[in-house]
């Protein structure tokens, strides 16, 4: 492998950690509060991609349509998301865990197929939005420039997220509620609703994802469930509920995947089960999680 | 010293009637039975396929079900164990030339031993990374026998079962039906024995609570291990039954979508009920059936279907079944008529007063009699 082809896979793997940082991060915040694992988190990608392509295509001007995408679409899913979790979730939060993650498997079969009736089956793609529709050419590379906007916009996020969480009062409730729920709303807080604003904010990130892959790849039925793997995968090298972690294993996951498709192209997804296995063949509980009691359940 | 009538004998099927919650197993799964025997002779052809379905189906789900019902092990990787006994009991004819009966009963240790592989490697991780780890198992068979090994495998081209002629002539239809129904009732039934045995309360006390099983003494691990040699070599049966019966297996028997299904059905139908996977396999293949054949929409009516028994019957259809059949719930819903009525408005209640003139029948005291005649306390 040579430099230039080095340099491209590593700013592409880069812009694809970023995705799987948003949508594990997602996947975070949700397990922490409410201790749901999401598996409509690939549904809700799906769904962030193609209402980003409807949201864009819908203006005349679809560079601009696609940024407005980028704000509405996280907000009206994550407010769809919300609302689910007041209507069906909270109904269930003093039974089995596992009925929570029935409901998040039902859910994704429900907006899977309705995704299916409503846009059919035809692949769609977006065009770069302008300025970034060209390539800059770095030590003889080229990088698409809507690379390295994704780069930018998976770092902001990131950097938004430490400040929400670590600089805010709302971050500080939350953090309090993760780590214990019954003292912080015997303490007056209003766990509940917290939990509501939390899922809203993950399925949020997903979708914000989702729409963001809009223009660099081909939006068709069957993303999900590849994100949804992968997601997971960086959730459980990372550790379950760490950030942090997040960060580290969505950059582990991003590069194995770019580089490993130099080094036995068919079987480049199973790398990051190799990777994943390996890790936590020495760490059980990820890199930065922590380690609990029992195990399994 | 008392009589005890060939304990190994009788308490084994006294156990098994009324398994792990007390759902009565065994004349559940008898009137099934018997239900299934006649279906090639009574409905058309192609019930005889979708019966053939749910019974490999009910296998698969209830192998799953010791993992995860009985042991608490949500594995989302039971396709492995599926497709391997799929696809071995084709590679092993083909390949290492054995008979088929041969590779029949050898194919499903193949999925219990790699099964006991997975499991020295999950039984000591967590929750979710136990879940990806199972599946990261199937997924990587899965890619292996698409992609990595073109030759012995064909990759998407599928790989044909040398089946013998006897399970597969067109002039004797149900010699394969009855095979299937064979295979699956005995396997059912060692599932069955297996879970009321002491080795399987053991396991439902690991999954209640482990720690103080560990503490007691019990090497959990060792049980944890068993129980998924045992649910992969079940799970292996009811690959090579599908091989079985679709003579061609291709790659997506380790996908991910089959062990969903497995979750699924399990879901549907009571995971804490050792009956409740053959209801939900029933009721899944039910509605692919009959909702595939108007729509394309069946993952929607599948998902509204589990969102509701997830909502309003959380113990699935087993539970359900069971609740109708008790005498108790008729009781509640007379009491349910009777305090509804007793909220109407006086109006409507007089008005209705026709149709309901006896509500203190319907579950209240006896009416006290008019004419002074003996009454319930005088003797």
């Amino acid at each position: 492998m040579d430099l230039d082809t080095s340099i491209s896979q590593f700013v592409g793997g880069l812009s694809t950690a970023m995705i799987y940082f948003m949508i594990a991060a997602g996947l975070n915040i949700i397990w922490g509060l409410l201790r749901v694992m999401n598996f409509a988190t690939g549904a809700i990608y799906l769904v962030g991609a193609y209402a980003g392509y409807e949201v864009a295509t819908s203006f005349h001007d679809t560079t601009l349509g696609f940024y407005i995408a980028l704000l509405v679409v996280p907000v009206a899913v994550g407010s769809a998301g919300s609302m689910i979790e007041f209507l069906l979730l909270r109904q269930t939060y003093k039974r089995e865990p596992i009925q929570q993650f029935m409901i998040t498997l039902a859910l994704a079969f429900i907006t899977i197929d309705l995704v299916r009736l409503t846009w059919g089956p035809q692949f769609r793609s977006l065009a770069y939005p302008e300025p970034f529709g060209d390539s800059w050419v770095i030590a003889g590379a080229f990088v698409p420039t809507y690379t390295l906007f994704t780069i930018a916009l998976g770092l902001c996020v990131t950097a938004a997220l430490f400040i929400l969480f670590q600089r805010t009062r709302f971050g500080l409730l939350l953090r309090a509620s993760v780590q214990d729920a019954e003292t912080a709303s015997a303490l007056g807080i209003n766990v509940n609703r917290l939990k509501t604003v939390a899922f809203g904010l993950g399925v949020a990130l997903g979708a914000l994802a989702g729409a963001l892959v809009a223009p660099s790849r081909a939006i068709t039925l069957g993303i999900d469930s590849t994100v949804l793997v992968e997601a997971f995968v960086v959730v459980a090298i990372g550790g379950m509920g760490s950030m942090q972690g997040a960060f580290i294993a969505s950059l582990i996951v991003g590069l194995t995947r770019s580089y490993g498709i130099f080094i036995v192209p068919e079987m480049s997804e199973a790398f990051i089960y190799l990777v994943m296995f390996a890790v936590l063949a020495v760490r059980p509980w990820g890199l930065l999680g922590k380690p609990e009691a029992r195990a399994i359940q | 010293m008392t009589f005890r009538p060939a304990p190994f004998l009788v308490a084994p099927m006294i156990r098994l009637s009324r398994l792990t919650v007390g759902a009565p197993a065994i004349p559940v799964l008898a009137v099934l039975a018997l239900g299934a025997l006649a279906v090639p002779h009574v409905l058309p052809p192609i019930y005889t396929s979708v019966v053939t379905r749910v019974m490999i189906a009910a296998l698969f789900a209830c192998s799953f079900n010791l993992l995860w019902g009985l042991a608490g092990m949500p594995s989302f990787g039971h396709a492995a164990y599926y497709g391997l006994g799929a696809y071995l009991l084709a590679l092993l004819q083909v390949e290492w030339g054995m008979s088929f009966w041969v590779a029949f009963t050898l194919a499903p240790l193949g999925a219990a031993l790699f099964a006991i592989l997975v499991g020295i490697f999950v039984i000591r991780l967590h929750y979710i990374s136990f879940i990806m780890v199972t599946f990261a198992t199937s997924q990587l068979l899965y890619l292996y026998v698409r992609k990595g090994s073109y030759s012995l495998t064909n990759g998407d081209t599928g790989l044909l079962v040398p089946v013998p002629s006897a399970l597969h002539s067109s002039a004797e239809p149900t010699n394969l039906f009855n095979f299937v129904l064979l295979v699956t009732l005995v396997s059912i039934a060692l599932l069955g024995l297996i879970t009321s045995s002491p080795f399987g309360r053991t396991l439902l006390a690991i999954r209640e609570n482990p720690t103080r099983v560990e503490h007691l003494g019990v090497p959990i691990w060792r049980y944890r291990l068993a129980a998924f040699a045992i649910a992969g070599y079940f799970g292996g049966v009811s690959g090579t039954l599908f091989g079985l019966f679709s003579t061609i297996v291709f790659p997506n028997v380790f996908l991910w979508t089959v062990s969903a299904d497995g979750w699924v059905m399990v879901i549907l139908g009571g995971m804490y009920y050792f009956v409740g996977p053959v209801f939900g396999a029933i009721a899944l293949h039910l509605m692919n059936f009959y909702v595939g054949r108007e729509t394309q929409a069946i993952l929607l009516v599948v998902g509204i279907v589990l969102l509701s028994t997830v909502l309003l019957a959380p113990r699935g259809l087993a539970d359900l079944l069971e609740r109708l059949t008790r005498r108790e719930s008729w009781r509640q819903v007379r009491q349910l008529a009777v305090s509804t009525y007793e909220v109407l408005p006086t109006r409507v209640r007089s008005s209705s007063s026709r149709y309901l003139s006896r509500p203190r029948f319907l579950g209240g005291k006896p009416p006290i009699n008019p004419t002074g005649g003996p009454g319930r306390d005088q003797p």
